[in-house]
């Protein structure tokens, strides 16, 4: 595909009709819950949409994000648009390596500058220089500097590059941060999840290629159309939570009927994603569907949240907020506080009950 | 390579509380699109994914809405069906990308679904489709 091939040129040479475009844009309007009428406008414009380029940069992370974008059983309609951009650079697809591979990138931000869409999973190392992360003899600090001048705009794929993510998690030996943390001149949005839905970053970039500009986003800088409702407002489980029938344990009557998931500590409620309606696993199901918690992994800090089986109404750090008082108010609260913790540590023992083997024997002897 | 249909999981196809609170107000929707189409001649469409059904909730809604004369296949991008439900006007849409997942599920309310109608922007091509012919045919 050339420069000046329009998407819908190099979907013409594929085989590809009008009727096939309008239909990948009627999946695409529906997965951004655009308003019917939506689609029609998507196939004119983004049919004449010409090939942008793209830099796709690898911080601190686990490539479960890169996973999620590309693996797939066959070919899909998602595919399309990544055939419909230019991918200048990413360590783990590209063929290119070592001083060929970042000449390659510099060539593409040059030729560029101004216009291509920087993408970047992971947080960055900031402790020490950034030294804790780096590649090709620059910090990771450095390449996102360089990368983010010439940069239209910035997607922050996935909870690392997004809110800090697991490299974040206390106590943060790296003194990782999130995108945001470090670029304050350049639009930036977050595709937040562990991993992201890979259809998020196609609505992404079809909504960029559309319309010109990055879709509308929340107070965590996450495009509205997916993460403008919580998991529980989309859940099927819903009714159920409202009658007030919640499964208990993993393997009791309500878990087997499908009750809501809330006391087995679901993060449903306050967890903004589209895993309810886009779902996994060729739409599949979504961990709730199979039967687990949503564990909240798009929202900010969910790794130092606390359990991730306790329900919401638990409060997850009592004693951090003694302690914090503690430093308040002197020596006699924190003594209080080691009192509390004492007596917390003495309650567990008391729960804990050791069954012994003569318990047991005369337990099976009376069965 | 192995898919996950492969995989021997029996799906538990549930549905919602009785009563059906979610479909009655899905088919109080459609009957709101259907008195606009009436009125106006402008229908409208559900986005069947975006809501909170049970997956045994899309079988009850299909028997219920039922099939009427027209189905049509569209092989483009992999397969849709298209038709229309016994209830007039109410088309059922589903598309599927070439491993056969559902990517988009609507009902649509039309007389005639756009995705049906040949493309404008084809009509010049296929004119001079038709003019290559006839210049074939007129030299054998």
């Amino acid at each position: 595909m050339s420069e000046k091939d329009t998407l819908l040129d190099n979907l013409g040479r594929h085989g590809i009709s009008r009727r096939g475009f309008l239909k990948f844009c009627a999946s695409m309007a529906s997965m951004m819950a655009l308003p019917p009428g939506a689609a029609t406008v998507m196939a004119e414009t983004l049919g004449k949409a010409r090939r942008p380029s793209v830099i796709y940069l690898s911080f601190q992370e686990c490539t479960g994000c890169l996973e999620s974008l590309t693996r797939s059983f066959s070919p899909t309609l998602e595919s399309l648009i990544f055939n419909a951009i230019s991918l200048d650079y990413q360590e783990t697809l590209q063929a290119a390596a070592g001083t060929a591979a970042e000449a390659a990138r510099e060539q593409a931000m040059k030729d560029n500058y101004g216009k291509y869409l920087l993408m970047v999973d992971g947080s960055i190392p900031t402790r020490d220089g950034g030294v804790y992360s780096t590649a090709a003899g620059k910090t990771n600090l450095e390449t996102l500097e360089d990368a983010a001048k010439g940069a239209a705009a910035i997607i922050a794929v996935g909870t690392c590059a997004a809110f800090g993510g697991i490299p974040y998690a206390k106590p943060n030996p790296t003194g990782a941060v999130p995108v945001s943390d470090l670029i304050h001149d350049k639009p930036i949005i977050n595709v937040s999840g562990c991993p992201p839905i890979p259809a998020v970053i196609t609505g992404v970039l079809a909504h960029y290629l559309t319309f010109g500009a990055l879709p509308e986003l929340d107070s965590n800088r996450r495009p509205l159309a997916f993460y403008g409702d919580t998991i529980h407002d989309r859940c099927y489980r819903r009714p159920f939570y409202d009658q007030g029938k919640f499964a208990k344990t993993f393997d009791d009557a309500g878990a087997r009927q499908g009750w809501c998931l809330y006391e087995l500590g679901c993060k449903g409620p306050t967890t903004h994603n589209a895993c309810a309606t886009t779902k996994w696993n060729q739409g599949t199901s979504f961990p709730i569907e199979s039967g687990h918690p949503c564990l909240g992994c798009s929202e900010p800090g969910f790794w130092d949240a606390g359990n991730f089986y306790s329900a919401l109404s638990t409060t997850t750090a009592p004693l951090g907020a003694w302690s914090g008082a503690a430093i308040a108010a002197g020596a006699a609260i924190g003594l209080a506080a080691g009192a509390a913790s004492r007596h917390t540590q003495k309650e567990a023992k008391q729960a804990h009950h050791v069954v012994t083997a003569e318990e047991l024997k005369n337990k099976e002897e009376q069965s | 390579m192995s898919t996950i249909s492969d995989i021997p999981i029996t799906v538990d196809n549930g549905t919602s509380p009785s009563g059906h609170p979610v479909l009655r107000a899905l088919l109080q929707e459609i009957e709101t699109l259907l008195h606009n189409l009436a009125e106006t001649g402008t229908g409208g469409s559900v986005d069947l994914r975006s809501l909170p059904l049970f997956p045994g909730d899309y079988q009850v809604l299909q028997d219920s809405l039922g099939q009427g004369e027209i189905q049509v296949t569209l092989n483009s991008l992999g397969p849709s069906t298209i038709y229309e439900t016994a209830v007039p006007g109410v088309w059922w849409i589903t598309h599927r990308n070439e491993a056969e997942e559902v990517v988009a599920e609507f009902i649509e309310v039309t007389r005639c679904p756009a995705i049906l109608q040949t493309p404008a922007e084809e009509l010049p091509q296929a004119i001079a489709q038709l003019r290559d012919l006839d210049q074939q045919l007129s030299e054998t």
